[in-house]
């Protein structure tokens, strides 16, 4: 590749979410990292992290990415299925990604991995609708009738066909309508969870996973890191931690939405963008962490705990200042932007020989990923 | 040793010793973990003498001992005894032992955090390893810069008066390991770009030290940190004083003659890459191709310019010799010999051959012919197209062709395929 073919650095302050871009699991080593969003005439541009470690990113058409570096055949395949998207969105994206790796673009484990995950999310969309229905039924239950949820006869399919059939009426829907609105719903809400208490849904798992990332980090950071890393270690964490209590505002948002499942039915009924926007938010927020929670957990020993925290530094995504509207916090932004630090990388770290190592490390991060 | 341990004569020894070298692979990794669990090695030691070439090739998970944990990062000084001049910034090997053995006595009963952190450790533990690292180091440096002669030394070969020099500069090599080795293991990820400013304070404290410590502190950064050079020579020029330049260049351009010497002598670059697995290979070749274009990058006399030609040269064939090698055995051969369909942990196989050729390469054509290599990958692309769908499915083609020969090639294959 040629670095002198990139476009100036821009520097990146992005408002939205949209604007922040979506993070891509590219496999090529020199796209690791990226973002898409949207440009203007249905076209797609790319973010790409300074690869020096320094300030700002790149910002760049997908055509104009092959004309620096040669993008995986996976790669290709994914930016060619993101231009056709109506929209750009986390969920919309990892769903292609999804595809793409089942398909065996990104190497034999991620293939096996991808298919066993579709299998697994349909489980996911199936228990999710259910969870509604026993949700719905419950509250029809106890607004008719109290209590009788504990003695309830057996016959769940008979209650599921009374409580639609109650409660269509007092939405001013049909029951064909109440029936497949919670299974669009499911689809909706199966990523974050129905119950606010189950951490089975993949966004509260990452929830979690994220808060485990961000404890060890700082209890690695205070025994091993010496002052340049302990800087970024500092500085993911203090991020991760907004981007956590934020996570939590979001989630409660959603649930009190699921904890009265008549109400999401009506709020469905008038607006479902609303409901859809509202359920994604903590999708958007939460987005690219993921691949950071990789890295760190990929790296099990010291000397690579120290790379790994170099180049999540990098990664740590930018909260916009949108995140303050949808969450009603003040951040103080100011503070996050002066946190992030300038990671002095070898230039040359992606490219030449060592390609081929990130390479299978990228495969591996999509089979651990999906 | 107690008394009733058997032990075995020299004749007997020479006998093994023998045996050994024609040994295969397993039983070469059973008798080395076995003289590794010996709580006094003695004569046996000698025993590992003549495999240390398959050993470095092997890359077995040796025993943390406290030998090794103090000699392991100056591995690249160490020279075997016969090459040793008491001049050379280097270490001779059979210092090894009676340092050690000083260490040891002299550490008493502060030996029992560092044995209880390598207890049941091996070499893989890098962790481990680091932790009792920074215990032992400064105090091995405490003790070997004073430290009188030890026992065993004249025992090994080695005459009384290159002792002091030696063993002080081991010590003062050893004070500065607990900067030096973050640094090293950031430069074997190769991501994070060394930190100048802890190298110019290991530079600069080296403003007082005798001239082999120098050497010698210099000689394992031009080792294990890759384009350190160009940070050096900024560091020479901008010393405060005309003294201090010169002390820094002469110690720098003895360290780089003596690496020199070590990649000249008996095949040193070459079994280095001959010797090492593919996986190695490609590494060893990115960090020789480095320590060359770093000793280039020293303004010598003619004559170094034409040593390190040749030796460009060698490593040139080495490494054309080892990537044809690796093709034939581990990529092509198992496509050509197939008996079953490949499957998916064949093709993870198969894969990570391609990739690991493809790292030698990308690194050897650096220092040979690049249209040698790109006819062996086109060869190689067309061996993989050429093997029947039935046995090697249009997608398994493809990764491998994308390995080999870019996304683009693969892209046609699906395509055509379509």
């Amino acid at each position: 590749m040629s670095e002198l073919r990139l476009p100036p650095i821009q520097p990146y302050f992005p408002t939205t979410f949209l604007e922040r871009g979506v993070a891509v699991p590219f496999t090529t080593p020199l796209l690791f990292g990226s973002r898409a969003r949207p440009a203007l005439r249905g076209h797609v541009e790319l973010i790409l992290p300074n690869p020096t470690g320094g300030r700002g990113v790149y910002v760049l058409a997908w055509e104009s990415v092959r004309e620096f570096c040669r993008p995986t055949v996976h790669d290709r395949q994914l930016i060619l299925r993101i231009t056709a998207l109506p929209a750009i969105t986390p969920i919309a994206i990892r769903r292609l990604a999804h595809e793409v790796a089942a398909e065996g673009m990104a190497g034999e484990e991620a293939m096996e991995a991808a298919r066993a995950k579709m299998d697994a999310s349909r489980d996911d969309l199936v228990a999710a609708n259910y969870m509604l229905l026993m949700a719905l039924i419950a509250q029809v239950d106890a607004n008719t009738n109290p209590g009788v949820l504990e003695t309830a006869a057996p016959d769940l399919e008979q209650r599921a066909h009374n409580a639609v059939a109650r409660i269509a009426p007092r939405i001013g829907k049909p029951t064909a309508w109440v029936a497949t609105s919670l299974e669009a719903l499911a689809e909706v809400l199966h990523h974050i969870g129905v119950n606010p208490k189950a951490t089975g849904a993949r966004v509260r798992r990452l929830l979690v996973v994220l808060n485990e990332v961000r404890t060890d980090i700082a209890a690695w950071s205070h025994g091993n890191a010496d002052d340049g890393l302990a800087c970024y270690a500092d500085m993911v964490c203090e991020v991760a931690d907004v981007t956590l209590s934020l996570a939590k505002v979001m989630f409660d948002a959603v649930h009190a939405l699921t904890a009265d499942p008549i109400g999401l039915l009506r709020s469905w009924a008038i607006d479902p963008d609303l409901v859809t926007r509202l359920a994604g938010r903590p999708e958007w927020l939460l987005d690219g962490w993921d691949q950071i929670c990789l890295l760190w957990r990929e790296a099990t020993h010291a000397a690579t705990r120290r790379s790994a925290l170099a180049e999540i530094a990098q990664l740590v995504p930018v909260l916009p200042r949108e995140a303050t509207d949808w969450a009603g916090i003040m951040l103080d932004s100011e503070r996050l932007t002066r946190l992030r630090r300038v990671v002095p990388l070898n230039e040359d770290w992606r490219t030449g020989a060592i390609v081929y190592e990130l390479l299978a490390r990228n495969e591996h991060l999509r089979a651990l990923g999906v | 040793m107690p008394a009733d341990t058997p032990t075995a004569s020299p004749t007997e020894l020479r006998a093994v010793r023998r045996s050994l070298t024609a040994a295969n692979d397993a039983k070469v990794l059973q008798v080395v973990a076995m003289v590794d669990d010996m709580a006094d090695r003695g004569p046996a030691d000698g025993l590992i003498q003549p495999l240390r070439g398959r050993l470095a090739q092997l890359r077995p998970a040796r025993k943390l001992r406290l030998e090794r944990l103090l000699f392991t990062p100056l591995d690249p000084l160490i020279v075997p005894a016969r090459d040793w001049r008491p001049q050379d910034p280097t270490i001779p090997r059979n210092a090894v032992t009676p340092i050690a053995a000083t260490v040891r006595i002299a550490l008493g009963r502060d030996i029992r955090p560092i044995g209880a952190l390598i207890a049941g450790k091996t070499t893989l533990d890098t962790d481990a390893a680091m932790q009792a690292g920074e215990l032992l180091w400064p105090i091995a440096a405490r003790v070997l810069a004073m430290a009188p002669l030890p026992l065993g030394w004249v025992e090994a070969g080695l005459k009384p008066v290159t002792y002091e020099p030696l063993a002080r500069s081991v010590a003062a090599v050893l004070g500065r390991l607990p900067i030096l080795m973050p640094l090293f293991q950031d430069a074997s990820g190769g991501m994070i770009a060394p930190r100048e400013d802890a190298i110019e304070l290991i530079v600069a404290g080296l403003a007082g030290e005798p001239h082999l410590t120098q050497a010698m502190v210099i000689g394992l950064l031009m080792t294990r940190l890759p384009r350190v050079g160009p940070l050096l020579q900024r560091i020479e020029s901008s010393s405060r004083s005309q003294q201090e330049r010169v002390m820094l260049r002469r110690a720098s351009d003895q360290a780089a003659d003596v690496l020199l010497e070590r990649l000249e002598r008996d095949g040193g670059a070459e079994s280095q890459i001959v010797n090492a697995s593919l996986a190695d290979a490609g590494v060893e070749t990115r960090r020789l191709v480095m320590l060359l274009d770093e000793l280039e990058s020293r303004s010598g006399s003619q004559e170094r310019r034409s040593r390190l030609k040749i030796l460009r040269a060698r490593l040139d064939a080495s490494c054309r010799a080892r990537f044809i090698g690796g093709l034939n055995e581990e990529l092509l051969g198992p496509l050509q010999n197939l008996v079953t369909a490949v499957d998916r942990p064949m093709q993870m196989q198969l894969e990570t051959a391609a990739r690991q050729l493809r790292s030698l390469e990308t690194t050897a054509r650096q220092i040979g012919n690049a249209m040698v290599y790109d006819g062996l990958l086109r060869q190689a692309t067309t061996t993989v197209r050429s093997v029947d769908p039935s046995a090697l499915s249009v997608l398994r083609a493809a990764r491998l062709v994308e390995i080999l020969a870019g996304s683009e090639a693969a892209m046609a294959l699906l395509e055509e395929a379509q």
